[in-house]
């Protein structure tokens, strides 16, 4: 058993979602399939529990999270889907401290990354964090190796070495030759391969991607799941928000996302079906 | 009043606003657009409204400081005339000839007033009580006059002065006005003594009127007969003696009577055909027009030296509304993909940029009410430092308000249809995608036929400037012909090498111009070195933004450090948008440059009063003034304790033409014999090739009476604001007429004075001015020597005080030299203020550029914050980058300020008559470069704040 919490059951989240899909046959009492590789089991890299997220606007407050538990463990490629507005970004920025939370604990290596002040979140996010997101969010002024050490820069490594390992991973991502140019020289595709590069550069302890092919069409859509699988096969730790089905159900480990909790979690064939999801 | 290029400018802004309104009133969907984009953007646009506002501001003020000296100086005809419009003058009569009776019957046309006054130069003093000191008034103007007469002229009694003067003063009894009592410090009843013809005669005030109209021409009013008693009783060989004035009142009111002018002095001459020693003055119209000139002059200057911190303000506008069109790209490429035409798109966007335009030109032109009443109160302070008793009223008329708002709502809606012809000629895919546009390399036939012209041009220009010569032309044509080249040499050597070998060429050229081209160089005035200043400011820009991957690469070597990645992000952004950031260099470099020229040439000038009295004092130490109705004489003055050696000076003013002035102008002329030259002579800038010193050019002026020294500004209009062609030279012929008898002189100059602080106008010998001008020439002025060792300040109290009967004014010449620079200094402070508001202009702007750059960057600093930048990295980036734009735009500044000053006051005689010696204000020049620079810190510390508070989760959610 590699999961190490007991609390992150689909029955303790049932508990809450009842009113969600309360007659769902798969939704109280299933056990979640075990995780893909077979590793030691080992402490969770990232480990949420009970994370509340309101927003308040003018227009009254949202719910966006309403008690997340989640447990990432080391070469986990995690899959986060559910229908739209329903906590999936939510979750990713609170998980990874780009955002605050209302009540809950997330620990990221044993630290509590919210009693953190922002100064040493960054710093956490700097070292063992990637990021990717749908639209790609190079910045413009930089070449692509630029934006590739950018993240290697914020953590100290000498600028030299940063520009070697940033020409290295563009290598890896396939765009070799494309270190000189400007993001708004490349393709959407290429861009987010850039991007990839950039989150992976530091050889974080874990990848947020939210849709990251969200923007791209089928093939290239296709291309840029392919060389996150690559990552991930080399061991890479990454948590992927998608809409897409056949994305979503391709890795071992699913995590539906209803109404601002967990719904499921677990492996993709155990997963509840959901007609509102926009495959 | 406006001019052809003013008119065309009308028509311009008359037709882009007409554009606007019926846009805004036919076309509802362009409407909608656009207001809806202003009602969403309002903080954003306000933004732009404030910042273009500022440049609108900055000229309305320099119009209305005109407009005030104007004002002010117009209403000199209230207070020293009034009714008067013109005066004939018989000198030297206290009665009028029969004959002159054909002179006031039957009345002249035009005219509604004649009033006769006998007038003669006196002096004043009044006794103080006991410890106080004696006050005395050298130089004042004594009447009689029949008050029910001077009452009548014109048909207002208060513009007069006379309306509440009583009877006319018999026995004792004076009346004198406001001034006079109030530099007397004497009341009603008081005691005050005359001082003429080496008479006293004791009188008692007994109305004081106001300073207006005849009691504004003269000072003081004594019974019928005085004046006469006084002058029969002289013992005193040459004065001037009592003149009969006939004051002439025109109809019409005080300031629009002037009109009738031509018509009556024709009828007076008429009449008066045949008689000599009479002269007709026309001294409403000159006084009018003189104010009117001085006014206009004051404000060009203000408007010339405004010129940096207008297009300061312009920049920054082309720079809001540039970064307003980028940040539009999207939005506008997407109108365009559903169907907007191009033309259409450009008037939407000009539609919202009019609201703009017309709101800030309404707030500048506010705005400069209150910096041009700022400027005219600082104008007032530095007057009253120089001890003139001109008084300043600030004047704001709607007319100037109007002109300068137009100028200002011109400039921008230009800025606006310019840049939303650029943004509507993008290509719409590009724009959607949010590319950038491809390097315009298409027009090649087209550019070079340009380019081609321009060499051409530029080549003539130079040549013809080499031949004539002309300083601009020189200055002008070869970084012409370095511009247009760009596009012909490009192709060859890469636009790189290109743009930074013709820019640092050009900028070679203007450095070196007056080093290697004296003799083209020589008359250059202030005009060819601002021009020099925008030049090389231009170039400097376009090399240091020609350089950019110098930038790059230093950027990159300070990040390697480790501790530079702030300043990397910082140099990014800058380095990225290179037009966006010459507009900010530009604007900050022109102004540092003017600030660090006038910084350089005050402390020169405020270096330069030992050399300047040296020049001015021939080896003397005083100047003495004395009452031409009762001088000192010689004997007295040598007389006095302290008093080493006098050499007097025959004072007189005749009216000059020369081939450059053609209608007569008043002007000094001084009388001098061998006393003067044995102890020194003023210092010449330039003489005749005659002779081997100064001293034997003015020894030539003992032996030959057609000879004249002059000085540098001789019958020019205003005070060096007009070089070149209109100065006077060497060898210049110049005739001199004496007013009352109509004799002339013809006078060849043989030489030109440094400087006139001591206020000559002119040399000639004594006997050449004697003979001309008659009884008109009185020896009044002397330069006086001090025992050795005996303070000259002292000399000259103790004479003030014990010459009081004669009016004497004594001054050192290093008091006059010290207040004439005070005022320069002054005047040149008032111009680093104004300059200063540039400054702050451009600083502002920095400010207000930022806050939008933190706004179009919001997503990029949410991504880099999740990647890991710290906050306080962020911040410090935002800093950085403002550091860079400050530090090169006051790098520039600061160096092409020290280059064109060291080239203006060493290699040319802009400046007084002489190249003068370089050095600079060390100290002041580094408060110049640094408070801007922090000021520039401080001012984008806000953007930069808000920057570094971005909360990425927000930022990044947002899809915009
Ligand atoms: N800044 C905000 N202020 C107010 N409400 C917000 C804010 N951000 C998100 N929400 C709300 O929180 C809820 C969850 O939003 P979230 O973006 O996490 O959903 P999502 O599952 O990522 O949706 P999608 O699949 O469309 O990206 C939504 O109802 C949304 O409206
Ligand atoms: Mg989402």
């Amino acid at each position: 058993m590699a999961f190490a919490s007991g609390e992150r059951s689909p029955a303790a989240v049932g508990d809450q979602a009842g009113s969600v899909a309360p007659s769902h046959p798969l939704l109280t009492g299933s056990e979640p399939a075990p995780p893909g590789p077979e590793v030691a089991p080992t402490l969770p890299i990232l480990s949420a529990r009970g994370v509340r997220k309101t927003y308040r606007t003018g227009a009254g407050t949202v719910e966006a999270l309403r008690g997340v538990d989640l447990d990432v463990n080391p070469g986990e490629l995690v899959m986060v889907m559910g229908p739209s507005g329903n906590g999936k970004t939510t979750m990713l920025n609170c998980l990874s401290g780009l955002d605050d939370i209302d009540a809950g604990t997330v620990t990221i290596d044993g630290e509590d990354l919210h009693a953190l002040t922002d100064a040493q979140r960054t710093a956490q996010r700097a070292r063992r964090m990637g990021f990717i997101f749908q639209s790609f969010n190079l910045i413009p002024v930089f070449t692509a190796a630029e934006n590739v050490e950018l993240p290697l820069l914020c953590t100290g490594v000498r600028p030299r070495e940063a520009r070697e390992r940033a020409h290295d991973m563009l290598e890896r991502v396939g765009l070799g030759s494309r270190g000189k140019h400007r993001p708004l020289e490349l393709s959407g595709g290429q861009q987010q391969r850039v991007a990839i590069a950039r989150a992976l550069v530091n050889e974080p302890a874990i990848v947020w991607a939210d849709e990251p092919t969200g923007n791209l069409d089928t093939h290239t859509a296709s291309d840029v799941l392919h060389l996150m699988r690559e990552f991930h096969a080399a061991g890479q730790t990454l948590v992927v928000v998608t809409h897409d089905h056949q994305i979503g159900t391709s890795s071992e480990r699913l995590v539906q996302m209803i109404d601002g909790l967990v719904n499921y979690d677990g492996h993709p064939d155990g997963a509840p079906p959901d007609p509102t999801f926009d495959s | 009043m406006l001019g052809l290029l003013g008119w065309l400018g009308v028509a311009l802004i008359a037709g882009m606003l007409a554009i606007t309104v019926h846009d805004a009133l036919l076309r509802p969907a362009f409407r909608r657009l656009a207001s809806r984009n202003l009602a969403r953007r309002w903080p954003e646009g306000s933004l732009v409204v404030l910042g273009s506002s500022l440049g609108t501001a900055i000229i309305a003020a320099s119009f209305l400081v005109g407009a005030t000296f104007q004002s002010s100086l117009r209403d000199d005809a209230r207070t020293k005339l009034g009714p008067i419009d013109e005066e004939v003058v018989a000198v030297g009569r206290v009665t009028p000839p029969a004959s002159w009776h054909a002179l006031v019957t039957p009345p002249i046309p035009g005219t509604d007033g004649l009033a006769a006054a006998v007038t003669a130069p006196a002096a004043f003093s009044a006794k103080g009580r006991a410890g106080e000191v004696t006050r005395a008034v050298p130089d004042t103007v004594v009447a009689e006059t029949d008050f029910g007469e001077g009452r009548a002229l014109g048909h207002d009694p208060a513009a007069t002065g006379l309306a509440h003067a009583g009877h006319d003063p018999v026995g004792r009894e004076v009346v004198i006005n406001q001034v006079l009592a109030s530099k007397l410090r004497a009341r009603v009843g008081s005691s005050i003594a005359l001082h003429a013809y080496g008479q006293t005669r004791a009188l008692v005030v007994r109305t004081i009127v106001p300073q207006v109209g005849l009691a504004g021409a003269f000072d003081a009013f004594v019974a019928n007969g005085t004046i006469a008693s006084m002058a029969a009783k002289s013992d005193i060989a040459a004065a001037t003696p009592p003149s009969l004035v006939f004051l002439v009142s025109n109809k019409g009111g005080v300031f629009d009577s002037a009109g009738h002018t031509e018509a009556v002095v024709a009828e007076i001459n008429r009449r008066l055909a045949g008689q000599a020693n009479v002269e007709v003055l026309t001294v409403k119209q000159d006084l009018l027009r003189d104010a009117t000139e001085s006014g206009h002059q004051i404000g060009q200057l203000f408007t010339g030296v405004g010129v940096f911190s207008v297009l300061a303000g312009v920049l920054l506008l082309v720079n809001l509304f540039v970064m307003l069109a980028e940040e539009r790209r999207r939005e506008l490429g997407m109108a365009r993909a559903v169907g907007l035409k191009r033309r259409d798109l450009m008037r939407v966007f000009a539609l919202e940029g009019a609201v703009y335009a017309v709101l800030s030109a309404f707030v500048g032109a506010l705005g400069g009410i209150a910096v041009g009443w700022l400027i005219v109160q600082a104008t007032r302070r530095i007057f009253s430092r120089g001890g003139d008793e001109f008084s300043l009223h600030f004047s704001a008329p709607a007319v100037d308000l109007a002109i300068a708002g137009g100028i200002g709502l011109g400039i921008a809606l230009l800025t606006v249809w310019i840049t939303s012809g650029r943004t509507a000629r993008m290509n719409v895919v590009r724009a959607i995608r949010d590319l950038p546009d491809p390097k315009v390399e298409g027009h090649r036939f087209h550019s070079s036929l340009f380019a081609s012209i321009g060499v051409v041009v530029g080549g003539i220009i130079t040549v013809a400037g080499l031949l004539v010569p002309i300083a601009i032309a020189v200055l002008v044509g070869p970084p012409l012909v370095l511009f247009s080249a760009i596009p012909l040499i490009r192709p060859v050597l890469g636009r790189r090498t290109t743009v930074s070998l013709l820019s640092a060429s050009a900028l070679l050229w203007c450095s070196g111009v007056f080093t290697f081209l004296p003799g083209a160089t020589k008359g250059a005035g202030v005009p060819v070195f601002i021009v020099m200043g925008v030049i090389m400011v231009g170039a400097a820009v376009t090399l240091a933004s020609s350089i950019d991957h110098a930038w790059v690469s230093l950027a990159e070597r300070v990040s390697r450090t480790g501790h530079g990645l702030a300043a990397r992000l910082g140099l990014a952004y800058p380095l990225a948008r290179l037009f966006r950031t010459a507009m900010l260099l530009a604007m900050y470099s022109l102004i540092v440059f003017t600030l660090t020229f006038i910084a350089v040439y005050s402390q020169i000038l405020g270096a330069q009063a030992h050399t300047f009295t040296d020049e001015v004092r021939a080896g003397t130490d005083l100047r003495v003034d004395s009452n031409p109705a009762n001088p000192v004489t010689p004997a007295a003055l040598r007389a006095q304790p302290g008093v080493a050696a006098v050499a007097p000076l025959v004072q007189s003013a005749p009216d000059f033409t020369a081939s450059f002035a053609h209608t007569p102008k008043q002007w000094g002329l001084s009388g001098l014999d061998a006393r003067l030259l044995a102890s020194g002579t003023p210092t010449l800038s330039s003489r005749s090739a005659a002779f081997a010193s100064d001293e034997a050019a003015f020894r030539s002026l003992l032996t030959d009476p057609s000879s004249i020294v002059v000085d540098a500004q001789f019958l020019s209009k205003g005070t060096g604001s007009q070089p070149g062609n209109d100065q006077v030279q060497v060898g210049d012929r110049t005739t001199a007429i004496n007013p009352a008898t109509g004799q002339t002189r013809v006078y060849t100059v043989i030489g030109i004075m440094s400087h006139d602080i001591a206020q000559v106008g002119s040399f000639a010998s004594a006997e050449s001015v004697k003979s001309l001008m008659g009884n008109l020439a009185v020896t009044s002025r002397f330069y006086v020597q001090v025992d050795p060792g005996t303070s000259p300040a002292v000399v000259a109290a103790q004479l003030n005080a014990h010459l009081i009967d004669h009016g004497v004014d004594a001054q050192t010449f290093r008091a006059l030299v010290d207040k004439s620079i005070a005022t320069e200094l002054g005047f040149l402070q008032l111009m680093q203020g104004y300059l200063a508001l540039g400054l702050i202009i451009g600083i502002a702007g920095l400010g207000v550029v930022m806050v939008r750059a933190v706004r179009e960057r919001r997503r990029q600093l949410g991504i880099l914050r999740a990647i890991g930048f710290s906050a306080d990295t962020v911040r410090r980036a935002f800093l950085a980058e403002a550091a860079f734009i400050a530090a090169q735009g006051i790098v520039i500044g600061v160096a092409l300020g020290l280059v064109t000053s060291y080239q203006m006051l060493t290699k040319s005689a802009t400046l007084g008559g002489q190249p003068l010696p370089f050095d600079a204000p060390w100290l002041l020049l580094a408060a110049l470069a640094s408070v801007p620079f922090f000021a520039s810190l401080a001012a984008v510390l806000i953007p930069a704040s808000q920057a570094a508070a971005i909360n990425p989760a927000a930022v990044l959610r947002r899809a915009d």
